[in-house]
């Protein structure tokens, strides 16, 4: 009997094994190693142990803090925004409003546009000379002139209309698609009963989506956290005087134009202690909805 | 039908076996000679740089050892320092690798992964460095890195504008406020006085530099302020935040100066209503010229009212070499390099490609224009430092910040000199091993300087 568990564990090894050591490769030897580079004082050739000094030097840096207020700023404006557009749009595309086929063709463009091309162009859109305060200008609107991305004030703000802008079809989609699969008796049923278009949107779509939305929410959460060096590498490059830095630029600025790979690794690790907490906290929640549903 | 199938198949097969044992047969043949890399940086400056050293390479084959052949490599701007460390690391490096110069470059020496230059190339060869150049490779008594070309860094000016605001270009401004008043004058006509593009960062300290400099009497003044021997918000250090300021207050720069990279501020030059730019490098200047007219341009240092021995020098600034610490063959480095630093190659590479050399060896009767000739004069007989380069990356990093943030008018010029000075205090306070090594830089004697 032992000898048999012990075949089935084996085989199971056997299956799992490639697997596991394609995710040692790619993901386990880096992190353990950038937690290794963390704790050194890699400018010097000896590489000599240092201990927590380049996460002491890391929070005792203005600019870190900055980065890490912006990436807030974004989980706590951006997504919202992006929720709140993704469940509006979905739901007036799942009641099939005039054009909606144009609509639902053309919602993901944005999307499936690289980030460089859509952040290069909002450059030029932004820009002092661009194409929005020529706009401005044309319909004489003169006093709203602004330098959007030269200015400390408005530079962060014109970033984030371009993530919404971009990301916001993957949201409407997403939504979309877990629409199609509730029962049309619900809708029909709430419409017999004279609801208006916003009592179904909060009294069954919301419910309907809650697991699509508490998926969407974490992976928005985690795009803000760590993907957004694209937008801001493009438009800003950080400035106009650090009003633009996210912690992924932070890294990058220390590491390759720095050269203080050390705190650039312990700025990283703690990023990804981050998502990780953030993932196993999104799982948990999950699955007690799902629980919730059974 | 089938057989003709299997031989095809057999034929594609066998192709690539067939290949590679032709290849190893041409490697086995290079074997028998000593092949050295030089990796560059420089193409966007210097238009012609890699298949220049690399006809250079061919050159030093055929004359002066045929046992070694040089491969040359032109670096992406963003692998220059990644590429090093990572060839370093893999102790592979190529015989020569470009660096940026001051403490840019000096700081893989003091991590140990470059070798003294002078220990493999001749005194004799080094003294034909120009002094300000040789300065930004030199230190704790040895060189450490040598220019490969040299950048001009002059105001250049556009005479059409002047004239339009009633300025005489033929007769320019001998003081600041003779400056200020001729800003004002173009401003007043409709123009931009001065094209700045400081998103990108290094432009905030660039066009800042040239009137720093004119303050100083050697580099090392700077130098004792940036380790804390003297303090950089404090006179005389503190000027540069000062001149920006005022400059900015009467309307020198085009308003969007924040959001335009470099090259899209100094594109602003070429568009035409644009009385000065601050051009680096004489090809791209020769560009200029070539656009707006040879003679509706003029290069000019600006007035600062100093009567320091840096008053009226241009900046130079070059791309240098050095011999990493894990090359193979550091000897035929530095050979190489003697090679290049003869007068024949020093002035072959301007006649060649049109651009400068860091030696007092390049002759004038090789200019081939009048800007070329105005830009050599300065280059030989007043030759400026490279003020962006005698800071460590933090500091440079935090003087991008306050430029941008002094021209979008969030501080005024004390505030942005106090930032300053409080990001070169954090720099001392977490980098003493670093401070220690710039603190010998700033102190020590440099005997060609005199």
């Amino acid at each position: 009997m032992r000898g048999r568990k012990r075949n089935d564990n084996l085989k199971a090894l056997l299956f799992v094994g490639p697997l596991l050591l394609i995710i040692i490769i790619v993901y386990a030897f880096p992190l353990i190693q950038n937690i290794n580079y963390s704790l050194r004082d890699l400018s010097d050739a000896a590489r000599p142990f240092t201990g927590l000094r380049n996460y002491g030097l890391m929070l005792r840096d203005p600019i870190f803090l900055i980065s890490i207020r912006n990436n807030f700023i974004l989980i706590f404006t951006i997504v919202p925004v992006l929720v709140f557009l993704s469940l509006v749009l979905s739901g007036a595309l799942f009641e099939q409003v005039r054009g909606w086929k144009f609509y639902r063709g053309t919602m993901l463009l944005p999307y499936i546009t690289s980030i460089t091309a859509v952040g290069l162009f909002y450059s030029l859109f932004f820009q002092g000379r661009g194409m929005l305060n020529s706009f401005l200008k044309m319909i004489h609107l003169d006093a709203l002139v602004v330098d959007w991305l030269g200015s400390t004030q408005f530079a962060l703000p014109a970033i984030m209309f371009v993530i919404v802008w971009r990301e916001f079809g993957f949201g409407t989609m997403l939504f979309l698609a877990r629409l199609t699969t509730v029962p049309e008796e619900l809708f029909d049923a709430a419409k017999i009963d004279g609801t208006n278009w916003f009592q179904r949107l909060f009294h069954i779509v919301i419910p309907q989506l809650a697991t699509v939305i508490e998926f969407y929410v974490f992976l928005m959460i985690v795009t803000m956290l760590s993907w957004v060096f694209n937008y801001v590498y493009v438009m800003t490059l950080g400035g106009p005087a650090r009003s633009t830095y996210v912690t992924e630029l932070y890294i990058f600025i220390q590491a390759f134009k720095m050269n203080r790979m050390g705190v650039a690794a312990a700025v990283s690790i703690v990023i990804f202690a981050v998502t990780a907490v953030l993932a196993f906290g999104s799982l948990r929640f999950r699955t007690r909805l799902y629980k919730e549903y059974e | 039908m089938k057989r003709i199938l299997f031989a095809v198949f057999v034929v594609i097969l066998l192709a690539p076996v067939a290949l590679l044992a032709g290849g190893q047969d041409e490697s086995a043949g290079a074997m028998a000679a000593k092949t050295g890399r030089i990796w560059i940086w420089g193409e966007d400056e210097a238009p012609g740089l890699t298949d220049f050293v690399r006809s250079v390479g061919d050159m030093y084959s055929e004359r002066i050892d045929p046992q070694v052949r040089w491969e040359v490599t032109h670096l992406d701007i963003d692998e220059i320092y990644t590429g090093f460390y990572a060839a370093e690391e893999a102790k592979n490096a190529p015989e020569l690798h470009t660096l940026w110069g001051g403490i840019l470059g000096f700081e893989p020496a003091w991590a140990g992964h470059l070798v003294p230059l002078s220990d493999y190339v001749s005194a004799q060869t080094l003294s034909h460095v120009l002094p300000p150049l040789r300065h930004d490779g030199y230190w704790n008594g040895k060189d450490w890195l040598i220019p490969l070309y040299v950048n001009p860094w002059p105001l250049m000016i556009n005479k059409e504008v002047w004239q339009s605001a009633g300025l005489d270009p033929e007769r320019l401004p001998t003081t600041w406020a003779g400056l200020i008043q001729a800003v004002k004058a173009m401003n007043a006509a409709g123009s931009t006085p001065w094209c700045v593009g400081i998103k990108d960062g290094f432009y905030g300290t660039w066009f800042p530099a040239i009137l720093q400099h004119q303050l100083y009497d050697s580099p090392s003044d700077y130098l004792r302020a940036v380790v804390g021997i003297e303090r950089l918000d404090r006179a005389p250090h503190d000027r540069r935040w000062y001149m920006v300021g005022e400059l900015h207050d009467n309307g020198a720069f085009n308003s969007d100066a924040n959001s335009l990279s470099l090259a899209e501020g100094q594109d602003l030059f070429l568009q035409g209503n644009v009385g000065i730019i601050h051009a680096s490098g004489n090809a791209y200047m020769a560009l200029l010229a070539k656009e707006m007219g040879e003679d509706n341009v003029k290069i000019w240092i600006p007035p600062v009212d100093s009567k320091a021995k840096g008053a009226g020098t241009m900046p130079l600034s070059s791309q240098p070499v050095a011999i990493p610490a894990t090359a193979k063959y550091k000897v035929e480095a530095g050979k190489f390099l003697e090679f290049f630093y003869s007068k024949e190659i020093q002035n072959l590479m301007y006649t060649e490609i049109s651009v400068f050399s860091g030696s007092d060896q390049l002759e004038r009767g090789s200019m081939k224009t009048d800007l070329d000739r105005a830009l050599y004069d300065l280059a030989q007989q007043k030759p400026g430092m490279t003020y962006p380069w005698l800071h460590p990356g933090a500091i440079e990093e935090a003087s991008y910040a306050i430029t941008q943030k002094l021209l979008a008018g969030n501080i005024g010029a004390a505030e942005a000199a106090s930032e300053y000075e409080q990001a070169a205090e954090k720099w001392r306070d977490e980098n003493p091993e670093q401070l220690k090594n710039v603190r010998i830089w700033a102190t020590e004697d440099m005997p060609f300087m005199k």
